[in-house]
């Protein structure tokens, strides 16, 4: 089939290179160059798809991202659904179908909604469908609406790339005055990004203006490749400014970048120090009954699609507007071989125009407006109410609409740092900044001429580079011829004749001028509940072409100006963003920033199963051996370590090194015990509350000479704690000279833990003596072990001797496999973190995480006799006493032994009383199967728990009953003997 | 992502930073001697504007400074800057 | 400064990505007027201005990253002669400390005309050569992580990123994937914490 619309000359279109591809499984062809959109017009094809709601036959409307809806499935190259074909570059070989159609947007079945579009108004799933209830009916019209359906397989996984960018002057639209704004920019040596998503030059590249006596794309040329040769200036073509957000930061999306040929997207991130919004005027439709037939444009699209694309979309065409530049495109038909008919709503259009389309042998309605189309694939005719009312029935295959413009503001009102304001002289909003950092030119601002544009683009460029400090250029500007550009008292939409009769306001969602008026019948009486009502603007477009006309259907019916309704909010993104393109590469391993430390190689060459452990540090959770689930080898991990020795990887404990005379009384305000006197050598536990009274985290702290501390927190809690130390010292503090280093990845830490830990420590040759009586618990020794320098602490959070051996991530691997070796005769065995949690669980250690939950107190938890007596202040000290007094009635920590000694119960679960469905009195926090006692053990917190030891209490799990008894939360070394050994 | 000025390192991005909240009135020197009612209030009460108000930032990522902003929060425009550069307030 | 690994080749970006063999790195913390001193006093120079490094004898480098930070760094062969004179000379401060972090870290060369653009794929920070010029060293955010990013006075086409250690997997897997992979490094992977 040869395209039978192509025009044989003109156009951006490369007929050298004639591409092949399906639409709907006809064989069509196109150009290089073309859009899907383009081409199918080319074709003939004007029919796409299906609309949203009533399945009625849909076409292209416009042009570019105003298009209300011709999206396409693209099978081939790259899977990938609900693509806007009037964006969407041709490709050879491409295989597209249409949306919401089948078995296509031809033969429709789901076509039979628009026979039942009465039971289907605005907000149809509250009304029609209530019995027996939505829920009944909801999986049926679900599977009706919609759009594309996802590719089952194949789907398209684009190759994107997400980055920063800075620049001092972001010019977002490259028409004539992004042009005349970027060229000022750029000589006073300004960097300047300039955005575009079309041709440069806007509209200029193809409606026949004329700079300086020449073809205006003649002076676009030149303007480009000087802006393309400055250093200084990045051109950003197939592109899009989708968001503009706080503080001039903008968001655009580049696509298939010239620079980077496998990138498919690039989302930029951008810093500018000024911004000009020269996003142009996007044309707004004029409505009337069944105005949504295929072939039914609006006129600034048709004008491209001849001028830019050598299409002509139709033969016989009426053009319905109340603008000179509906006459324009009238003119553009007819140069290019179509017979045309104006039907202006102006009774007075001019004589000028008037003359020119006699001229041109145009024939011109005044005064008249369309009031219904006819066809169904494709408008057929239309019925014309002439200046006297007469009625004319005029056969056509193309409708052209031009009811006016739209400045293009929704970039300026993203960051709420614009008034918005309705101009009566154009019929449209207007947006006026509020702040110096970003300003609108041309048609963007309102300006529809050339010469406007082009002087107001200038002065917004010597603006803004004067704003950054830069000297302006004075340019010379390209003369211009005088150009009709005159728009009639706006026509948003003409009335129906009948009430079966639907004039489409908002294609995407099949939303009707009825549907207005049904809600504000109903009382939707503001434009933002009219809009969520009917959801008018909520479509693809995001009420791009219909907006304003909604806006002023609204003001009529409500008696008021456009003025008072106001518009709805205009939301990034601005046009449709690929998620990928947003994420960038961030996916699979780039997701999260995990931490490893010195060893993890060493831990996954012997097997390790890995786990986070808190923020985002990987550690081992076991060390399977053949045959061993995580249980078996947890269990036998922490047998090893209460029988022999074990030794995990504590590296990533949270570490600080203070200094300086302020911090004992730090110390002191921090942790609810003493800390002023701890001596040289000697490290004590300590408990931090926030100032609400409650745990933020545990850990000890060691004196390690005079003049330094080292305090630890919970691998975890490392960021809360710094953040919770700077503001004691920024904020409550200022006077406590102390001085904070972090070093938590200064140390690789080893801990050997067990019965034998002393043996091999022995074993490892160290410096100093590891006797208990001279290096006994809660003490630190600086020495070496084997040479190697180590800081060894003597503390423990298994129930065991243990020693935390630190030293230098570089000799980590050696002194690891140095332990290993050394404890090999004792059968010492590398433990994960499931291990540690039943040892820790046994000894009735509290975690971070489990008993510490942001809910519980120290008194909570047993630990009441660590707070000091003798303090008058710590953090958290008033909120925690006034909680108590208050109320003290508290949760408690409690050991728990499920009656059933093989029952484990899951962490988390509800104490109710007698497990009845009811409101819980504690919960159970950890729960293990211990090695030391052979049977399920669990801590939990009980309300007033510690005065009910020897009850018997129930968790509740979906309905099953766990009875449980309750015991002190110490099952093993409960006189810490084997600690302190 | 706000540009917040820093008073060491001039302007930067949010993502330098961490907010720690709102500026409160400062934290009793002697919690004891305050009343219950006025020692919740201090705890948990915010003004929580739509509008200008104090905010603590800390420059965690950057130089560690603390700062306290002026800042508007229905525009995010930024209205002073009141931090000393660089030391402790 | 000599190579660890051999030099990552890269697709769509010309860069060349090297980890650098470690230094030694001392952090210094404390009320400014201390540092100064303390710098003074173990005969060092202070950097011109704020968030740059300046160089010194001996191939020793001070950065300037914040009112109460500066990081020394030396080849780590003196890292115990230049530790020992700086720990000798913050113990006559109260309250200003100095600690060995040599092996908290790993440095990261970035090379070639296109890395501003790798690092522009995760800093929000300008290292645009206007606003980021040569001797400049600032703490900033690079895909997600804290890091020091620097241009060093000898060779300005480049940049040095400075990371956590824990990090360096996930940082040179990002690097490699920003410059267009293409390189032998697997991103992803997330090994080689201690590396060199």
């Amino acid at each position: 089939m040869s395209p039978t619309a192509r025009l044989a000359a003109g156009g951006e279109i490369d007929r050298a290179r004639p591409l092949e591809f399906r639409f709907d499984g006809r064989q069509l062809i196109g150009f290089a160059g073309d859009t899907v959109a383009s081409a199918l017009i080319a074709n003939g094809v004007h029919l796409t798809g299906r609309s949203f709601k009533l399945h009625r036959p849909r076409g292209i409307v416009g042009a570019g991202y105003e298009d209300s809806g011709a999206l396409v499935h693209r099978v081939r190259p790259q899977p990938a659904t609900n693509l806007l074909a009037t964006v969407l570059p041709l490709e050879a070989g491409m295989e597209l179908t249409s949306v919401n159609a089948w078995p296509s947007a031809a033969f429709d079945v789901g076509a039979m909604m628009q026979f039942l579009s009465a039971l289907l108004p605005a907000c149809f799933y509250y009304k029609t469908f209530m019995r027996p209830g939505w829920n009944w009916f909801e999986p049926a019209v679900r599977g009706l609406a919609g759009l594309g359906r996802l590719p089952d397989r194949d789907a398209w996984q684009p190759v994107t790339e997400s980055r920063y960018g800075h620049c001092d002057a972001l010019v977002a639209g490259g028409g004539p005055a992004g042009l005349a704004a970027a060229l000022v920019a750029a000589r006073a040596g300004a960097r300047v990004i300039l955005v575009d998503d079309g041709p440069f030059g806007g509209r200029l590249a193809g409606d026949g203006t004329v700079l300086d006596e020449r073809p205006a794309a003649r002076w676009v040329t030149g303007v480009v490749a000087e802006l393309l040769a400055t250093a200084n200036v990045r051109m950003l073509p197939r592109s899009t400014v989708w968001g503009y957000h706080e503080h001039n930061y903008l968001t655009v999306v580049e696509r298939a970048p010239r620079d980077a040929p496998d990138l498919d997207f690039r989302n930029w991130k951008i810093r500018a120090r000024q911004v000009i919004i020269a996003a142009g005027a996007i044309e707004r439709p004029i409505a009337f009954a069944d105005n949504d037939r295929p072939g039914i444009m609006l006129a600034s699209a048709v004008r491209t699609y001849v001028n830019h694309f050598a299409v002509l979309p139709g033969r016989k065409a009426i053009v319905f507007t109340n603008t000179d530049s509906g006459h324009a495109a009238a003119h553009d038909l007819a140069a290019a071989g179509a017979s045309v008919t104006i039907v202006d709503a102006r009774t007075e259009p001019g004589q000028g125009l008037l003359d020119a389309a006699d001229a041109r042998g145009i024939a011109c309605h005044a005064g008249a407006r369309v009031c219904k189309a006819y066809g169904s694939r494709r408008v057929s005719a239309v019925d014309v109410v002439g200046r006297s009312g007469e009625m004319m029935r005029l056969a056509c295959d193309l409708v052209a609409t031009s009811g006016g413009w739209n400045p293009a503001i929704h970039l300026a009102t993203h960051n709420r740092e614009a008034r918005v304001s309705w101009s009566e002289a154009l019929g449209g909003f207007l947006a006026e900044p509020v702040n110096g950092s970003f300003r609108l030119a041309g048609a963007a601002n309102g300006h529809l001429g050339t010469a406007e544009c082009l002087e107001e683009g200038a002065r917004a460029g010597r603006a803004a580079v004067e704003a950054v400090g830069r000297i302006a250029p004075t340019i010379n500007l390209p003369a211009t011829r005088s150009e009709p550009t005159g728009i009639g008292p706006p026509v948003w939409a003409v009335a129906p004749r009948g009430k079966r009769e639907k004039v489409f306001i908002d294609l995407s969602g099949d939303v009707t001028t009825a549907d207005l008026g049904l809600a504000v019948r109903e009382g939707f009486d503001s434009i933002e509940l009219v809009k969520r009502y009917t959801t008018a603007g909520m479509g693809v477009d995001q009420g791009k072409t219909g907006n304003v006309n909604v806006i002023g259907i609204v003001g009529g019916l409500m008696n008021a100006a456009p003025a008072a309704i106001g518009t709805t909010t205009f939301r990034p993104p601005f046009v449709p963003v690929e998620f990928g393109a947003i994420a960038g590469a961030r996916s699979g391993a780039r997701l999260y920033p995990w931490r490893h430390t010195p060893l993890t190689e060493w831990h996954l060459a012997h097997g390790a199963a890995m786990a986070e452990a808190g923020l985002r540090w990987q550690r081992p959770r076991y060390y399977p051996q053949a045959g061993e689930g995580w249980l078996d080898a947890a269990t036998r991990e922490a047998r090893t370590v209460r029988t022999s020795v074990g030794v995990y990887d504590g590296t990533p404990l949270g570490k600080f090194q203070l200094k300086g005379p302020g911090v004992p009384a730090l110390l002191d305000l921090l942790y609810v015990n003493d800390f002023a006197a701890l001596k040289p050598g000697r490290g004590k536990y300590g408990v931090m509350l926030t100032d609400d009274g409650l745990i933020l985290d545990d850990g000890v702290t060691f004196r390690l000479d005079a003049a330094r501390w080292l305090l630890h927190s919970s691998t975890g809690a490392a960021d809360r704690v710094h953040q919770h130390l700077e503001t004691i010292l920024n904020v409550h503090r200022p006077d406590l000279d102390v001085s904070i280093i972090p070093v938590t990845s200064a140390f690789a830490n080893a801990t050997i833990c067990g019965p034998r830990a002393r043996d091999v420590l022995r074993a490892l040759d160290p410096d100093f003596d590891v006797d208990g009586g001279p290096f006994p618990f809660m003490t630190v020794r600086e020495g070496r072990i084997g040479g190697v320098p180590a800081r060894v602490f003597r503390v423990s959070w298994t129930g065991e001797l243990s020693y935390e051996i630190n030293t230098a991530p570089r000799h980590a691997v050696a002194v690891w496999d140095r332990i290993m070796a050394a404890g090999a005769r004792f059968g010492i065995a590398p433990i994960g973190s499931e291990a540690n949690h039943i040892l820790r669980v046994e000894a009735g250690y509290i975690s971070t995480g489990h008993e510490v939950d942001g809910t519980s107190d120290v008194h909570d938890l047993g630990l009441g006799g660590m707070v000091s007596k003798t303090k008058t202040d710590f953090i958290g000290k008033r909120s925690m006493e006034l909680r108590r007094r208050l109320d003290p009635v508290r949760p408690e920590l409690v050991g728990l032994l499920p009656v059933d000694p093989a029952c484990p119960v899951p962490e988390g679960a509800p104490i109710t009383p007698r497990g009845a469905a009811a409101d819980q009195e504690g919960f159970v926090s950890a729960c293990v199967t211990s090695v030391a006692l052979n049977r399920s053990i669990a801590l939990g917190l009980l309300r007033s728990g510690r005065a009910r030891i020897g009850e018997t209490v129930h968790a509740r799990v979906y309905g099953k009953i766990i009875p449980m008894q309750v015991v002190a939360p110490v099952f093993h070394d409960a006189d810490r003997s084997r600690v302190k050994a | 992502m706000l540009l917040i000025p820093c008073p060491w390192c001039g302007p930067r991005p949010e993502a330098e930073f961490v907010c720690a909240g709102e500026v409160l009135p400062p934290r009793p020197a002697d919690p004891n001697a305050v009343g219950d009612a006025a020692w919740t209030d201090y705890l948990v009460m915010r003004r929580n504007v739509r509008g200008v108000h104090d905010e603590r930032w800390w420059h965690v990522r950057g130089c560690g400074s603390w700062l306290t902003l002026r800042r508007d929060t229905a525009t995010h425009r930024i209205l002073a800057n009141d931090s000393a550069p660089g030391g402790r307030e | 400064m000599s190579a660890a690994g051999p030099p990552m080749t890269a697709r769509r970006y010309a860069v060349a990505l090297r980890r650098l063999a470690p230094r030694a790195r001392f952090e210094a913390c404390g009320a400014p007027e201390d540092l100064i001193a303390a710098l003074h006093a173990a005969g060092l120079p202070v950097p011109e201005r704020h968030n740059s490094s300046i160089g010194s004898d001996g191939d020793v480098r001070i950065d300037w990253l914040g009112p109460r930070r500066f990081v020394i760094s030396a080849p780590l062969e003196r890292e115990e002669a230049v530790g020992g004179a700086l720990e000798a000379v913050f113990a006559g401060f109260a309250a200003a400390d100095v600690a060995c972090v040599t092996d908290i870290v790993v440095t990261f060369e970035i090379a070639g005309p296109g890395a501003a653009d790798v690092l522009a794929q995760g800093t929000p920070l300008d290292v645009g050569s206007a606003s980021f010029a040569p001797a400049s060293a600032t703490g900033t955010e690079l895909w997600g992580v804290g890091v020091v990013v620097e241009r060093p006075i000898a060779d300005p086409a480049s940049f040095l990123v400075t990371v956590e250690r824990s990090y360096a997997g996930y940082i040179e897997g990002w690097l490699d994937t920003a410059a267009g992979s293409g390189s032998d490094l697997k991103p992803g992977v997330m090994l080689a914490c201690w590396r060199g």
